[in-house]
């Protein structure tokens, strides 16, 4: 039930919108024509020349402008672009301007090639009927681009039509790509194929070993060469007469990374902001961006050696993403980033299940280590057998709160909880190191898929 | 896809431009302008403080009635100043008030981060040039015409002409509005 007062104002906004959908004398067009006439008028009455000639200007110019004929219903129309970009993605806009009769200038708010945003107001001549600008989009996420609010203008402004709130245009900007070197993960016997040499035996090209031959292997893994020295062997005693050796090779295996975020907080450096709404998508250079980044870099490198590749928010299990691989994966699994982060808030307990992580499959949690229930999560993954990597994106050194007496001393207390819940996952065996370029990410993964070595975070 | 031709001088590339404070720049200077040259006039004392003032305020707030107060001043204190007609600061002020007026309306309609193509404004320049002409032209012509006591019947025509103004003047503020 809105009471009369509420009532009142949406009357008043329903007229002054209406007002606004139609041509309309401005102020300037009241003052000329009140000031010239008074002017003229005075000065003819005092027989003054002087206000005549100064009022005369104002007066003509009102004059002229209020036998300009005006009419139409200007319209603004910007021609279509894809909803969903690229990040760093830039492309031509082109707007149609049907400015009316009469109008001399346009005032239109459209990107600007040198700014990000829906841009800045850019007043053109009323014979323009197509305006081009360039477009880029440089900050991922979901971002309203464009809202063409115009105005038109007659002679001298002294005539109007608007401002016109133009309707808004959403773009989804994907997570940009900045793929790392490929590194050799734990493998995972589940496909046929893949990149990676596993401990079984198969039919990979790597040499495993070289033993006796035994029913059911081919002939053509006969090692003929040691064949005949171990025949030299059995002249000189032995009792291997006979015997033939086979080359055994590796296997061949992919394997299933399993990507965890924590989207439950996004933090930056400076620690008066934490309990601040978001001025954007994300913070820039926050934990949030980063773990995105990490996301996305990982995902790219090894989707592209052919491995599989899933997601999980910690945060909301509903958005996570079965394990798959390709490219038409790595596609999925942005968008999948764009929507968690969109969604991204706070949820007291962190899911990550065994049912979310396939046997064997390596886990990388992207989280900045704010909370115990994330550690302890952590843990249970490694538990179960899976190789763990903690990644930390707290970024850092944390700036106190200026503003606060304790500032300094909750950044301290909050540095030293970390590195508190950091050395006890490193203690339970769970590497951890900092996403700064991935390469230590890498390295790491690479010493785990070593055989018989579990990987050392750095301390 | 490629869009559909259009005439060259019909589409406009946006970027370069003037910045949408240049308008009010030119009002500043135009209400200064106004402002100073009634020092020749004899304007002195609170009366210029309080015209320097508005020409000083008008480009912060172009959409208030400051424009209208600082011409009606300005215009007040002119008509009241001593001397001939044409003289100097009168011919002075007559572009300098128009100016503050057809800037003072761009500037309401133009934000300051706004960016202008120069092509834009080319109408309401050529029509303050066309206007300052007639108007020079109304100053020559009365010059030139012989002065003193004007007969009934032109100071009745007058006395008509200028009520009917009034009426036009207020049937069209009041119907636009």
């Amino acid at each position: 039930m809105t009471s009369p007062r509420q009532r009142l104002k949406s009357w008043q906004d329903q007229r002054s919108a209406s007002a606004r959908q139609t041509w309309r004398a401005t102020d300037a067009l009241r003052r000329g024509l009140v000031l010239g006439v008074a002017m003229v008028v005075g000065g003819a009455l005092l027989h003054r020349l002087a206000p005549v000639l100064l009022g005369a200007p104002l007066l003509v110019s009102s004059v002229l402008a209020l036998l300009r004929p005006l009419g139409g219903r200007p319209t603004i129309r910007a021609r279509p672009l894809p909803r969903t970009v690229e990040s760093g993605q830039r492309a031509r806009l082109l707007v149609d301007v049907e400015p009316g009769d009469g109008a001399e200038l346009v005032a239109i708010r459209l990107p600007s090639p040198d700014r990000s945003g829906i841009g800045p107001v850019h007043v053109v001549p009323a014979t323009a009927r197509v305006l081009v600008t360039r477009m880029h989009w440089d900050a991922w996420g979901e971002h309203a681009d464009l809202r063409p609010d115009h105005l038109v203008a007659g002679p001298d402004g002294l005539w109007a039509y608007g401002p016109v709130v133009g309707d808004e245009a959403r773009r989804a900007v994907l997570p940009v790509v900045r793929p790392l070197p490929p590194g050799l993960l734990p493998p995972r016997a589940a496909g046929l194929v893949g990149a990676h040499r596993s401990r079984r035996p198969g039919d990979g090209i790597e040499l495993r070993n070289i033993r006796a031959y035994q029913p059911g292997d081919r002939l053509r893994g006969v090692d003929w060469r040691a064949t005949l020295r171990s025949g030299s062997r059995a002249e000189s005693g032995a009792d291997v007469l006979n015997t033939l050796f086979v080359r055994e090779r590796h296997a061949e295996a992919d394997a299933d990374v399993i990507i965890a975020m924590d989207t439950r907080v996004d933090v930056d450096v400076d620690l008066a902001g934490w309990a601040q709404g978001l001025p954007g998508f994300v913070r820039p250079g926050g934990s949030l961006a980063t773990s995105v980044d990490a996301a996305t870099a990982l995902a790219a490198s090894y989707l592209r050696q052919g491995d599989r590749v899933g997601f999980v928010d910690l945060g909301r299990p509903q958005f996570g993403l079965r394990p798959g691989a390709g490219r038409r994966q790595l596609l999925r699994l942005r968008h999948r980033l764009l929507v968690c982060a969109r969604n991204a808030g706070w949820a007291p307990r962190p899911v990550l299940r065994a049912e979310q992580v396939p046997p064997g499959a390596v886990v990388v949690v992207l989280s900045p280590f704010l909370d115990d229930a994330v550690v302890q999560q952590t843990m249970l993954a490694a538990r179960r057998g899976s190789l763990v990597l903690a990644v930390d994106v707290l970024p850092g050194p944390l700036l106190p709160d200026p503003d606060s007496r304790w500032g300094s001393v909750v950044a301290k207390v909050i540095s030293g909880e970390h590195d508190i819940r950091l050395a006890a996952l490193r203690g339970r065996g769970v590497p951890v190191v900092s996403w700064v370029d991935g390469a230590e990410v890498v390295a790491l993964l690479r010493r785990a898929a070593a055989p018989g070595r579990r990987p050392v975070g750095r301390r | 896809m490629t869009a559909p031709e259009t005439a060259p001088d019909r589409t406009v590339e946006l970027g370069a431009g003037w910045p949408g404070w240049v308008p009010r720049v030119v009002l500043l200077l135009a209400g200064f302008g106004a402002a100073t040259a009634l020092l020749g006039n004899g304007v002195t004392g609170i009366a210029l403080v309080f015209i320097f003032l508005f020409a000083l305020v008008m480009p912060l707030v172009p959409a208030t009635p400051s424009a209208a107060i600082l011409i009606g001043a300005v215009a007040i204190a002119v008509t009241a100043g001593p001397g001939p007609a044409l003289r100097p600061e009168v011919l002075i002020e007559i572009p300098l008030l128009h100016l503050v007026h057809v800037t003072a309306a761009l500037s309401a309609l133009v934000p300051l981060n706004a960016v202008i193509q120069p092509a834009a404004l080319w109408p309401p320049v050529r029509r303050f040039l066309v206007v300052q002409a007639v108007t020079f032209a109304v100053a020559g012509v009365s010059a030139a015409l012989p002065t003193g006591r004007n007969t009934t019947v032109v100071e009745l025509a007058g006395l008509i002409a200028s009520t009917g103004l009034v009426i036009l003047a207020i049937r069209v503020v009041v119907r636009r509005r």
